[in-house]
């Protein structure tokens, strides 16, 4: 995994793996906490949504503040001719999620777990 | 990572209530070296406008307000009704028509409110100053969206709609809009019930000792979660598919007859968007009628 998180000229920041072809970036997320984003794989785009569903703050030796994060994948939306597995796109977001950190930074970001919604594929409103 | 100069601070201050001023000055921070302090991001935000807006600056007709998964049962959640009733051109806004909202959801200022939360050594993440974040006691420390949303429902006017079936007692709509929205005399209707109504409610809750929280949440339950599964119902036949279980549940369990009946009138056609708009004519699908009758049994 070699991912990046950096700001784009105009400012976006992105979660980049360029060997790979995968972009990372996050969309407007209201005022509920479910945070939409867009991965760009190769280039099809594959919006996705998430929510923080348990945080962890602890200090670390240094007495830093750092954060663990569990993330609920709540919905996909696959666009015609996506042709991986089911289990590679999920190992995909989770990588990108994990690299993304927070707002896309990893600096005070320790553990990071993805799980999917049982509905990810049919859920209706996240997107 | 160093703070900003006074006057790039003072220039922020300048640009207070303009969205496109403030945006370029935070753009000119130079990242992983300068951060602005956590106080002026904040009241930089709070300088935004919180008024809501069509398109082209164009007064609406009503406000949308929505708050949790809709049908939790099919995992739906409130924008998917929300998106459409703006969508279809009633002259309805919601909170994101709004300059604040606009500014928060910028890249330019969550990453200066991420350097600032770094730089400070903050026990707080983006996430908690944006939502709000548990304490000790369990009760939710509000966010900026609270403050947001609060100034969203103090300039709202004409009607409201509340896209809030399954809202959460500790989430925004209870915490930070309800609270405004029934108090708000510029407002005349929530899901097309009279906002008097809910404020009444209130004062009667208040008046037998219920504190304000917990007359807040009763006000939601009793009131506006059944009005606003009514209103949506009664809008489309989508809608009606979409919150079907959600709407047996409330009109035949939770409320007895004399609650149900108020619902009735929670209908689309009541408010000013209906006359010329046929959407609201809708069918009621078999095994969704509202049972007066059999909720005296239930």
């Amino acid at each position: 995994m070699v991912y990046k998180n950096e700001a784009t000229p105009d400012n976006r920041m992105i979660t980049v793996d360029r060997e790979r072809g995968i972009t990372l970036q996050s969309r407007p997320a209201g005022p509920d906490g479910v945070y939409p984003f867009s991965l760009d794989w190769e280039g099809l785009k594959i919006p996705f949504a998430a929510e923080i569903a348990d945080k962890k703050r602890y200090q670390d030796e240094q007495g830093a503040w750092r954060f663990d994060y569990t993330w609920l994948v709540r919905a996909i939306d696959l666009p015609e001719g996506f042709s991986e597995s089911e289990e590679k796109l999920f190992s995909v977001i989770s990588e990108a999620i994990d690299a993304c950190g927070l707002m896309h930074s990893r600096a005070r970001v320790g553990q990071v777990i993805v799980n999917f919604a049982p509905g990810v594929f049919t859920s209706k409103g996240y997107l | 990572m160093e703070q900003v100069s006074q006057g790039f601070m003072d220039d922020l201050r300048g640009a207070h209530g303009s969205l496109l001023q403030t945006h370029q000055l935070l753009n000119k921070v130079v990242a992983g070296k300068q951060f602005v302090p956590f106080q002026n991001l904040v009241d930089t935000l709070h300088s935004m406008s919180c008024e809501a807006f069509l398109p082209r600056m164009e007064r609406p007709k009503g406000f949308i307000f929505g708050s949790g998964p809709a049908n939790p049962l099919k995992d739906i959640h409130y924008k998917h009704f929300t998106g459409q009733l703006a969508r279809d051109g009633h002259g309805l806004v919601t909170i994101a028509n709004t300059q604040a909202s606009q500014l928060i959801e910028r890249t330019s200022f969550t990453a200066q409110l991420r350097h600032a939360l770094e730089a400070s050594g903050s026990a707080y993440d983006v996430d908690d100053i944006h939502h709000g974040y548990f304490n000790e006691d369990g009760e939710r420390e509000l966010g900026l969206w609270d403050d947001i949303s609060r100034g969203y429902a103090k300039h709202a006017h004409g009607m409201v709609i509340t896209v809030t079936p399954n809202a959460c007692a500790h989430r925004v709509f209870v915490r930070s809009e309800l609270p405004e929205l029934i108090v708000n005399e510029s407002v005349e209707s929530i899901n097309a019930l009279s906002r008097e109504m809910f404020l009444d409610y209130f004062d009667v809750l208040r008046a037998v000792g219920v504190s304000d929280r917990q007359a807040y949440k009763f006000v939601d339950d009793d009131l506006v979660k059944g009005s606003s599964v009514a209103f949506l119902r009664g809008y489309s036949e989508e809608f009606q598919h979409d919150l079907g279980i959600t709407m047996r549940h409330d009109f035949h369990c939770s409320h007895g007859p004399d609650v149900s009946h108020i619902f009735d009138k929670a209908h689309p056609r009541h408010t000013l968007f209906a006359a010329n708009d046929t959407a609201v004519d809708v069918k009621i699908l078999p095994g969704f009628e509202v049972d007066l009758e059999g909720a005296h049994h239930h």
